[in-house]
């Protein structure tokens, strides 16, 4: 999301830092990364971005219907309450270094003695601008 | 004073354990945002001014 300076935008950061915590016992958030966008003249803006995110402690596959839900109403929510022009938010499955689940990796053998169990998923909130 | 600069640097500072949501209680919270959305689009739109 945006690091402007505006209430509006550190009190969505917090409220979403609040909400994460809540609901899967933590978060992180990475302040001040640089980012680019293209704007309606056609000029690229350079601007700093936070970025925050959050693991699930349930499988991304098997509740996939709830996370992606759950993503539908944090960006419902966060319209209702910036009323930006768009705004993404997104699950991510992805693969931690001790839990694999092998139908997402390629090339991964199932008769690897890597133990399996859940993937955390990255929760991922991305917030622009247009 | 110095007794006062000792006992600081004997005091021990802990960090509070972190509480480790079950998959099924992070679960049901997950599915309970509705109940929370309200207050979370307050909690954003009070800067707004």
């Amino acid at each position: 999301m945006p690091d402007l300076p505006h209430a509006r935008y550190q009190d969505l950061l917090t409220a979403l830092t609040s909400e994460f915590t809540h609901t899967f016992g933590g978060c992180t958030i990475i302040h001040g990364l640089a980012g680019s966008y293209l704007s309606s003249a056609g000029l690229a803006v350079r601007d700093r971005i936070n970025l925050i995110y959050t693991d699930t402690p349930y499988s991304f596959k098997d509740n996939f219907e709830i996370v992606s839900t759950y993503a539908h109403e944090l960006k419902t929510a966060s319209f209702a309450a910036l009323e930006e022009e768009a705004i993404l938010v997104a699950a991510i499955p992805s693969i931690t270094r001790h839990e694999v689940i092998p139908d997402l990796v390629e090339g991964f053998s199932r008769d690897s003695p890597r133990k399996y169990s859940s993937v955390l998923t990255h929760l991922a909130y991305l917030c622009f601008l247009r | 004073m110095a007794k006062n600069l000792r006992d600081l640097k004997e005091a021990k500072i802990e960090r509070p354990p972190r509480l480790k949501l079950s998959a099924k209680e992070s679960l049901k919270r997950t599915q309970e945002f509705d109940k929370r959305k309200e207050q979370f689009i307050a909690a954003v739109r009070k800067g707004r001014s």
